[in-house]
């Protein structure tokens, strides 16, 4: 677990959880988290076998279903099937958008509340049961015959948002105490970063009625963050980094850029459309099976959009069936298969899509991302080169050909960490972007669960509800570091030295950094000094010739030889900005390399430099030698 | 928590004089709003409202606990 300025964490075994959940709310899919007996948190499938359960409810007859079974109500009883009610939640009908083609049940005007979006659905009631057979003696005997149960009356039912999604929250923490095996005390559910107050009312006050104590609504981003500082993301990664977090949901698209200072995040940055989404991949797909139906069999099927019934039933079979196609695109490196019993006119369907020709069906879908992204970094003001991590979220970005695509559109360095890179995506890897923000909801619902009871529990978790400024912290607008004058080879920036980072610039403050190294000092002189600086940064484009590509195989002459074209290469830039002071020091406990070596002979020592920069940015800087007692050196710069 | 790097400063060179101190102070702080999750934000809020922002309570306030575990 990453931990902040050096403070142990409360240990993660500790002796029980209480039974919390987390929960990721999304528009189209929604998933669970809870804690293992091994403390940690993970997704947990549904009684259908689902990790990723479809925000849909359906209505048929006396049954509703709830989840991926009325995801597949769609096909022939879409007018009673629900699904997006997530976006509508705290809206007022005439907020809500009119869909011209809807697949789903249509959202209509309340018959008597005003101005509330509400959904139309045919049941069947049951109808009342008989009277139990009269046991009295004194009335003439009646017939032994159970008296037949009427037929249930089909009547309508209307819904409104709130208690549809009452039905669906209700339905998923029944699911994590089904698999908990005990009830459920709190949960922490996850909305994205636009959704205005009333949303968040909303949903509060919906979750209350599902029966849910609601610890935290928690902004997708923070959620995110929840899950990638932990020590289980990755003990490789630098404490201190700049994050870029890309969440491509079925019909949006979000992406935010963070700081993370050991395990404190930030926005620096953050876009969001719904003009971008898995729908449209979908929709090429579709198109793609579509017509290689049609040229199989001959019967003419026009899809994405459809205009009459059989082929709006074909679509909605076929929408049905890409997920599992997707899905395997992004498990393995072959072709994967779509099948659908009785497509249309009782023909039945299999067909194939190999990896190439699906990223080139995707091809737009990932366009939009890297443009989005690269937007996104223009308008910050930060290059590419800059993020060290790139996380994904949802269910899309399983797919590696958006990775592929977007390093390479976006320009990202080659040695960007992403879920690809480190190996944590497949098999249920703790990178897998369907099941980061529902585990990051299930951490936070228990580190606040276990909050001990003490004087300050009350005031802090008022930082939870977003109604305190305790979120509100003082960060470093530039780099604060130590600069060990010498010789250096290749000195590109001209700082006369090598160059320490220490506090790196969006760095929350009360801030405590330390570093450990070596200093070199020289055969006569055991003492040894540093500048300390505050630096600005930026980037350095080097044109070079890429090295000459030989063609060893035989496939033919090889081509005219082209104009070789030079490619950018970036290199980070520090210079010096402000001079803070000069810190001094004699080594007692330098040490003599020994053997036949390149640095046999020479001196050093291990130091830790410790930077203290307080919230109102007076700066304390000490130097102590490992294995010394006390500090060797030290030196104060009082706030502005 | 200390971050090990794998380098060998050069020494300091005989001829060596410091820049002219000045009486300089860092640029001034700017305000972000941190995303309330994680371990790490809670130790935060703690070390800002409960120890005033001093690391040395704070440090000894989290020993004295896990001494008594
Ligand atoms: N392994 C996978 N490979 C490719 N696509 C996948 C995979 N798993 C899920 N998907 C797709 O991801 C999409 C759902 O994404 P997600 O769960 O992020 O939706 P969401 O956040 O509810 O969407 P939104 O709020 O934007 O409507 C669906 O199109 C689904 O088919
Ligand atoms: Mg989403």
């Amino acid at each position: 677990m990453s931990v902040p300025n050096g403070v142990p964490a409360a240990s993660a075994d500790a002796p029980s959880l209480p039974p919390v959940v987390g929960i990721n709310f999304g528009n189209s899919y929604a998933s669970i988290a809870v804690f293992t007996k091994e403390g940690i948190a993970e997704c947990i499938a549904n009684e259908d076998g689902e990790r990723q359960i479809a925000c849909a409810i359906s209505f048929h007859g006396e049954e509703m279903y709830i989840g991926n079974q009325a995801k597949h109500q769609l096909v022939k009883n879409h007018e009673n099937t629900i699904t997006g009610f997530r976006n509508l939640l705290g809206k007022k009908f005439s907020e809500v958008p009119q869909t011209k083609s809807p697949i789903s049940a249509v959202v209509i005007q309340h018959p008597t509340l005003p101005d509330e979006p509400a959904y139309k659905v045919k049941v069947l009631q049951a109808s009342p049961s008989p009277l139990p057979p009269s046991t009295a003696t004194n009335t003439p005997a009646a017939s032994v015959a159970p008296t037949p149960r009427s037929e249930p009356i089909p009547s309508e039912r209307i819904l409104i948002v709130s208690e549809v999604t009452t039905i669906f929250i209700k339905s998923l923490v029944q699911s994590a105490e089904d698999f908990l095996g005990t009830k459920v005390q709190g949960a922490v559910i996850t909305v994205p970063a636009w959704f205005t107050q009333s949303q968040k009312d909303a949903l509060s006050k919906v979750a209350t009625e599902a029966g849910v104590n609601v610890i935290q609504l928690l902004e997708e981003n923070a959620a995110a963050a929840a899950t990638t500082t932990t020590e289980l993301w990755s003990s490789d990664l630098r404490p201190d980094r700049t994050q870029l977090l890309v969440d491509l949901g079925s019909s949006s698209l979000h992406i935010s850029l963070l700081s993370i200072s050991t395990g404190l995040a930030h926005v620096l940055a953050s876009s969001s459309t719904t003009d971008v989404g898995a729908d449209q991949l979908d929709d090429a797909l579709i198109r793609f099976f579509g017509a290689d139906f049609t040229k199989k069999t001959k019967v003419a099927l026009t899809v994405a959009p459809a205009t009459d019934t059989t082929d709006r039933r074909a679509e909605a079979k076929l929408r049905l069936a890409i997920e599992h196609t997707k899905r395997t695109i992004s498990a393995s490196p072959g072709a994967a298969t779509c099948s659908v019993e009785s497509l249309k006119d009782g023909f039945d369907y299999t067909g194939t899509v190999n990896r190439m020709r699906f990223d080139m069906l995707a091809r737009p879908v990932y366009s939009a991302v890297s443009n989005a992204v690269s937007t996104l970094l223009q308008n910050a003001e930060i290059d590419a080169h800059d993020v060290d991590e790139i996380v994904y979220i949802g269910g899309t970005p399983c797919l590696p050909g958006l990775n592929d695509h977007l390093l390479l559109a976006a320009g990202f360095r080659e040695d960007v960490d992403t879920p690809f890179s480190l190996g944590t995506v497949v098999g249920g890897g703790v990178g897998d972007p369907t099941t980061i923000l529902a585990r990051g909801a299930a951490s936070q619902a228990a580190l606040v669960a276990t909050m001990p009871e003490d004087e300050d529990k009350a005031e802090l978790k008022t930082a939870y509800q977003g109604v305190s400024n305790l979120n509100d912290v003082a960060v470093v607008t530039r780099t604060l570091g130590v600069l060990f004058p010498g010789q250096v080879e290749n000195d590109v920036d001209g700082l006369g030295g090598v160059w320490v980072p220490i506090v790196l610039k969006e760095t929350p403050l009360p801030a405590r950094r330390t570093v450990r190294f070596d200093v070199g000092l020289s055969d006569a002189s055991k003492k040894f000094a540093f500048e300390v600086w505050e630096v600005s940064e930026g980037i350095r484009v080097e044109k070079v010739k890429p090295p000459k590509v030989v063609y060893s195989d035989d496939e033919g002459e090889p081509e005219e030889e082209e104009e070789e074209e030079e490619i950018d290469v970036k290199h980070k830039t520090v210079k010096k900005e402000v001079f803070l002071g000069l810190v001094e020091a004699e080594a007692k406990l330098g040490v003599q390399a020994k053997g036949k070596g390149p640095d046999a002979g020479k001196w050093t020592s291990t130091v830790d430099v410790r930077l203290i920069v307080s919230a109102e940015g007076s700066l304390d800087v000490e130097v102590k030698e490992v294995g010394a007692e006390g500090p060797v050196a030290s030196l104060r710069v009082a706030a502005s | 928590m200390t971050t090990v790097l794998q380098i060998t400063t050069p020494p300091l060179p005989a001829s060596y004089s410091g820049p002219s101190t000045s009486k300089a102070t860092i640029s001034r702080p700017t305000t972000r709003q941190l995303l309330p999750a994680g371990t790490a934000h809670l130790q935060h809020l703690r070390l800002l409202h409960h120890h005033a922002s001093d690391f040395a309570a704070h440090d000894e306030h989290y020993a004295s606990l896990e001494q008594q575990r």
